[in-house]
């Protein structure tokens, strides 16, 4: 009697279950177990090590609390290292995505071996970080690098330049290096966002009788807002995360003139055995990219 | 019913078929066993960081088990690369059998205390030089924590001296069988370089070659019980009060007489060696291995010579020469065979194939001979005895760092040795 009783008010509470869509979630929970193992379990342990102080190996761990977050506030090679971060995404917006958003719509407007374009445009960001700092090593390089040669050829030889090996230039040459990798990456999403623009916009504009521009003005640029806000958070995110780039092209130096955020984190870590520094490093930084990105979206949702 | 049974299923599948993959796979089989075989099978795994000679390695390995049955599997990597590896190994537990130890005698106490190193209990240690092997000793007496004893077993000998281009020096009409012996007579040189438009001297000051030449030099400046104090936990002098400044200004000199390679604050070793490979830089301060870095970049570049650094006249004490061993600790669980293993690798036999093959420096003194080796392996197997034991390390790595962009900022005119002297004191506090 019991029995029967218990096997109802099973069948009932799966009902229930069912109707509220529940079993659903089962199928779901693939996707959340991998990103609970490989994103909050990580995420968990790095705030974890951020209140001890380790070397990295061993066992000899001590509980400082909140001592490493309080030494990264005081940290100025750490700020330096995020406003050289803050730059190269500051550039990026400036520099970058203008190019790229140019790129796309020139290649988007149906021109001869646009295929080709797009294939090679999309070389560079698909390249490693460190090859691309190599070829970019060998533009710049002082005695034989093709940037000092052109300046020669063009008679323009007082400009010719250590450029690597310079304070003021160094991180304004990694930069660049970085713009050119980078372009790639929003091009292909600026080219996704204006094949998904309804071309009717434009035939009706055409024979509103709209010029090219004014096209591009009214249309082009609103409907690509979101895809705008999208690469723009992708940009800031990327260049806050620099780093082989940096690494093959100067190792943060000379004097740390171009230490970025992610190679502060690392060196750190694996350089001067701090883990417990460098988590809270990272954390820190995990933060700030935070808000960076929910003031970026709430700014735009300002505007709609 | 079937379909909600089938996806179910493929749900459980995929959870299965994701999770499987972050299991450790460990291929060093720390027993020594082979899996399902049915003989047992020994196995060792070795990382180093000797992947210009592989091929060598490979052989060795190759006829070791021929000869006992034991596998030794041999796992190369950069040397850039290896140290990173070795810590994320030994943060997670995954140290191979025996590995190539990169680092100074501060790192090797603490990997020591943390038990990825194990102390070498063997009598045969007496074949290798007594100076070298002092490098992974510790001692009752010394300042570190790891109980006395050798940890290290050496596998080849190196040192560091001053490479250069014989044609260059005739070119700028310097006696190329002598090399300058005091600093005062390297600056010279270097300037008479200069004048006959040849860049005189590159290193790897953007990676770790400066701070390298600065610590030669602190023996030649700085008393050594005073830069322990330096180096203490709770400092009892400034680097300023010890002289450091002395060290730093030998860079200033360079500086100052426009002697460096142009790009030579972001400049790593293997640019450096590059250019003079390419006969591009007439001198170059680096170690032994440049050897095999020359055959294999330029194989028709063989005129160049060493000289040990040049003394600085206004110097207390004599420059020595940093060096040791391209070290092999053991850790893994198979320590006896690869204890076996390596006595038989550092064999005269074994050891003399390896230097003639290799260009490298034989650890056993039993192989050193002077006159199997080519020239320049001999001109830096003759200065073995001017390598330094070790040099008090100081445990706040800030400082290192904070020497090391120091040196950059010298070498391009942004700071004063004062300078960066004073920051080292900051970062020491």
């Amino acid at each position: 009697m019991e029995k029967t009783m218990r096997k109802g008010q099973i069948r009932k509470y799966c009902i229930k279950m069912k109707k509220a869509g529940y079993g659903n979630l089962l199928f779901i929970l693939p996707a959340m177990l991998l990103f609970a193992v490989f994103s909050v379990y990580p995420l968990v342990k790095t705030f974890q090590l951020s209140v001890f102080d380790w070397s990295g190996i061993g066992s000899d761990m001590t509980f400082v609390g909140m001592s490493n977050y309080m030494k990264a506030i005081a940290d100025a090679k750490w700020w330096h290292s995020v406003a050289n971060g803050f730059l190269f995404g500051i550039m990026a917006l400036i520099f970058m995505n203008p190019i790229a958003l140019m790129l796309a719509v020139f290649v988007s407007a149906k021109v001869k071996g646009a295929l080709a374009y797009r294939v090679i445009f999309y070389i560079p960001p698909i390249m490693s970080g460190i090859v691309v700092g190599y070829i970019w090593k060998w533009i710049y390089n002082p005695m034989n690098g093709i940037l000092n040669n052109l300046l020669g050829v063009l008679h323009l030889d007082f400009l010719a330049h250590d450029w690597l090996n310079g304070v003021s230039t160094a991180l304004g040459a990694v930069i660049v290096a970085s713009i050119w990798q980078g372009i790639g990456g929003s091009f292909l999403l600026f080219l996704a966002g204006l094949q998904g623009i309804p071309k009717e916009l434009y035939e009706a504009a055409e024979v509103d009788g709209a010029s090219k521009w004014r096209q591009f003005c009214h249309i082009t640029i609103p409907m690509l807002e979101k895809t705008y806000i999208i690469v723009s958070i992708l940009t800031i995110l990327g260049s806050m995360q620099t780093l082989g780039i940096v690494v093959s092209m100067t190792n943060g130096g000379p004097g740390g003139a171009t230490d970025v955020p992610a190679l502060r984190i690392y060196n750190e870590a694996f350089k001067n055995y701090r883990f417990g520094y460098a988590s809270a490093l990272s954390i820190i930084l995990g933060v700030m990219l935070l808000i960076v990105s929910w003031l970026q979206t709430k700014v735009e949702r300002r505007k709609d | 019913m079937m379909k909600k049974v089938v996806a179910i299923l493929l749900t459980i599948i995929m959870m299965v078929g994701s999770l499987s993959g972050c299991g450790t796979g460990n291929s060093n089989n720390p027993d020594g066993n082979k899996q399902g075989g049915k003989e047992e099978e020994k196995t060792i795994t070795i990382w180093h960081y000797a992947n210009d000679r592989e091929e060598l390695l490979q052989q060795f390995a190759e006829e070791y088990y021929k000869e006992t049955g034991v596998k030794v599997i041999m796992e190369l990597y950069s040397g850039d690369q290896i140290a990173s590896k070795i810590r994320t190994a030994a943060t997670s537990g995954e140290l191979p059998d025996a590995w190539y130890f990169a680092g100074g005698k501060g790192d090797m106490d603490e990997y020591v205390r943390a038990g990825n190193i194990k102390k070498i209990d063997v009598d045969w240690l007496d074949r290798f030089p007594e100076n070298v092997l002092a490098q992974v000793s510790f001692t009752d007496e010394d300042t570190y924590e790891s109980p006395s004893g050798t940890y290290g077993i050496p596998f080849d000998l190196n040192n560091m001296q001053m490479v250069y281009n014989k044609d260059l020096f005739k070119q700028a009409g310097i006696d190329a069988e002598n090399p300058p012996k005091t600093w005062e007579e390297f600056i010279e040189v270097c300037i008479k370089l200069k004048a006959n438009g040849i860049i005189p001297f590159a290193t790897g000051v953007g990676s770790w070659g400066g701070a390298s030449l600065a610590e030669a030099y602190q023996f030649a400046y700085i008393d050594m019980e005073e830069l322990t104090k330096a180096c203490l936990k709770e400092p009892e002098a400034t680097y300023e009060e010890i002289g450091m400044v002395n060290v730093l200004k030998l860079f200033e000199d360079l500086k100052t007489n426009d002697l460096l390679a142009p790009g030579i604050a972001t400049m790593d070793l293997p640019s450096a060696e590059q250019m003079f490979a390419n006969g591009q830089v007439a001198i170059l301060y680096d170690g032994s291995w440049v050897i095999g870095v020359l055959d294999s970049m330029n194989p028709d570049f063989t005129n160049w010579g060493v000289f040990p650094l040049p003394q600085p006249e206004d110097a207390p004490y004599e420059v020595k020469l940093p060096g040791g061993c391209s070290w092999m600790v053991v850790s893994g669980d198979a320590d006896e065979e690869t204890i076996d293993f390596m006595e038989w690798l550092t064999d005269k036999d074994q050891q003399v194939i390896y230097s003639n093959s290799s260009s490298n420096l034989p650890a056993n003194t039993e192989a050193v001979s002077l006159d199997g080796l080519k020239a320049q392996a001999a001109e830096f197997a003759d200065d073995m005895d001017m390598v330094y034991n070790s040099v008090p390390s100081n445990p706040r790595a800030e400082v290192t760092e904070t020497l090391i962009q120091g040196i950059q900022m010298i070498c391009i005119g942004e700071k004063t040795p004062i300078e960066v002297v004073k920051e080292m004191d900051a970062a020491n506090k």
